[in-house]
């Protein structure tokens, strides 16, 4: 099994090696400048879950995010969808949930799901949906549900990079691999900041999410969550500065996959 | 709701859109014609109805003095009323009037959360509630709401605060082919290959924008069709005011 540099396995009573200067790959703290936090990565892991045809865990800074695919399974049955072009392809059928000990500063999380979710898991529907071929699977509803460890901010974008590897991991054809990343600022600043899940936006900043698919150099989707009124220009300079952080994803989740593929490796890092 | 096209209908809508016709004669960047009626409920503090083509809405704002009452009320149906981060303008669809099947819950849950990220910017003294009730459906359920629920707040907030605060509206831009439209009725929806969906306030600036349904688009082409956005808001923007104010 190869050693994971990454996290913390101290005893409860040891040193918290993230707090050493040699830890090079732990989290930066929230106080540290744009080098830091261009530093951060994500860890991907994928087979976590042994009961789903496919299953992806991505953590990313303090954002833990894990996805499991179900299916192809029997359609529902919808009056409206009974016949005609809709049976020729697969329906995607997205959950997303945060755990009820997700977050830090708004105590417990409801089991209800509420608006916040229902509206993240029409976003991960709409996003993931034009990466796959559901045209492949007639007839048949494919579910993928997603749980939100641990929320330090980023978690919807995070969300899209997990549910991708999950997808990626249930053998699912696909035009691309789709990446996100968000961008947030506070009211009244100017510059965008790139989120990295520190748990140091906390609210009342806007943000813009963009979903993004590198070889086809396409936008999957974006969404702009505004705690003040945006310049249109504003708008489309922050889905610019998304985009690398997107292609860089995309790199470090291709070169997993490819990494997994000749052992079957199911705790591989990238470095 | 989605309505059932053959592959022929479908290939039928979107090679006339790529010829810049569209099925019931209109331009690409046209709005059918819309009806607005306001004051129509009196237990209401401002109500308005707006029907574009077969899409109809009614909107009932209410002014809450007694917020404690309100917000034990709203918590046992699940409303996101009680939370601060929503701001005090809470948006509750109700599309029974369609049927109760999970395509229309759907479609009302979407319009929900679309709506309720629009007026999150705004802020008013006591908490209002814009209920919104789709009477008839056919494309195009988000401008035509917010058309709605823009003069019925109009009408109910007090004039300060609307000079301070710009009143946002949406438009929703979709792509068929290379042609970009709006008002899309519900056959060109199901044609729609993607859309973008801008929440746009008075002063053309944004404060919600998504890109929704199943489909990808290329950076410049999002960038206009958020420009083609932002022109057809400011111009229902125009039309609403002028409207509202010929009412007063």
């Amino acid at each position: 099994m190869p050693l994971d540099r990454y996290r913390n396995t101290a005893l409860v009573d040891g040193i918290d090696v993230r707090a050493l200067p040699l830890a090079g790959d732990s989290p930066a703290p929230a106080s540290q400048g744009k080098q830091q936090q261009q530093q951060q990565q994500h860890w991907f892991q994928r087979r976590l879950v042994q009961d789903t045809v496919g299953s992806g865990y991505v953590e990313f800074g303090d954002t833990k995010v894990l996805c499991s695919v179900h299916g192809p399974m029997e359609p529902k049955r919808s009056v409206l969808t009974d016949a005609g072009a809709e049976q020729s392809r697969a329906q995607l059928q997205v959950y997303y949930k945060l755990a009820p000990f997700a977050s830090h500063q708004a105590g417990r999380v409801s089991y209800l799901p509420d608006e916040t979710e229902r509206r993240a898991a029409s976003f991960l529907q709409d996003t993931l949906a034009p990466s796959l071929r559901l045209d492949r699977l007639p007839k048949s509803r494919i579910e993928l549900h997603c749980l939100v460890l641990e929320d330090a901010g980023c978690c919807l974008a995070t969300a899209v990079n997990c549910a991708c590897l999950a997808l990626v991991d249930a053998g699912l054809e696909m035009y691309d691999l789709v990446t996100a990343a968000t961008v947030c600022r506070p009211v009244g600043a100017t510059d965008w900041q790139l989120e990295v899940g520190d748990g140091s936006n906390s609210g009342g900043s806007s943000s813009v999410t963009l979903a993004y698919m590198r070889s086809l150099r396409q936008v999957a989707g974006m969404l702009v969550e505004a705690a003040e009124p945006l310049q249109p220009r504003e708008v489309s300079a922050a889905c610019r500065i998304c985009e690398d952080p997107c292609k860089m994803t995309h790199s470090s989740l291709r070169q997993f996959l490819l990494d997994c593929l000749p052992a079957d490796d199911r705790t591989a890092k990238i470095a | 709701t989605r309505q059932l096209l053959s592959e022929p209908e479908r290939q039928y809508i979107f090679d006339s859109v790529q010829d810049a016709v569209r099925i019931d004669g209109r331009q690409c960047l046209a709005y059918r014609q819309a009806a607005l009626r306001l004051d129509l409920l009196c237990y209401a503090t401002a109500s308005a109805q707006v029907s574009l083509g077969e899409t109809d809405v009614l909107v009932s704002v209410r002014e809450e003095d007694n917020p404690g009452a309100t917000a034990q009320q709203q918590g046992s149906t699940g409303s996101s009323a009680s939370s601060s981060s929503s701001g005090p303008v809470s948006v509750w669809v109700d599309c029974s009037c369609l049927g109760s099947g999970p395509e229309q819950q759907q479609l009302a849950d979407e319009a929900q959360a679309h709506l309720s990220s629009l007026y999150r910017c705004l802020r008013t003294p006591t908490p209002v509630f814009v209920d919104i009730l789709l009477l008839g459906y056919d494309g195009d359920l988000l401008d035509a709401a917010s058309i709605a629920a823009s003069a019925a707040l109009m009408r109910a907030l007090p004039a300060s605060l609307l000079s301070a605060q710009a009143l946002p509206l949406f438009a929703t831009v979709h792509r068929i082919g290379s042609q970009q439209i709006v008002d899309a009725n519900q056959l060109e929806e199901s044609c729609s290959m993607a859309r973008v969906t801008v929440g746009v306030d008075s002063n053309g600036r944004l404060v919600a924008c998504q890109t929704c349904g199943e489909g990808s688009l290329q950076f410049e082409s999002m960038t206009e069709m958020i420009e083609t956005g932002v022109r057809k808001a400011m111009m229902l923007h125009d039309s609403v005011a002028k409207l509202v104010a010929r009412v007063l």
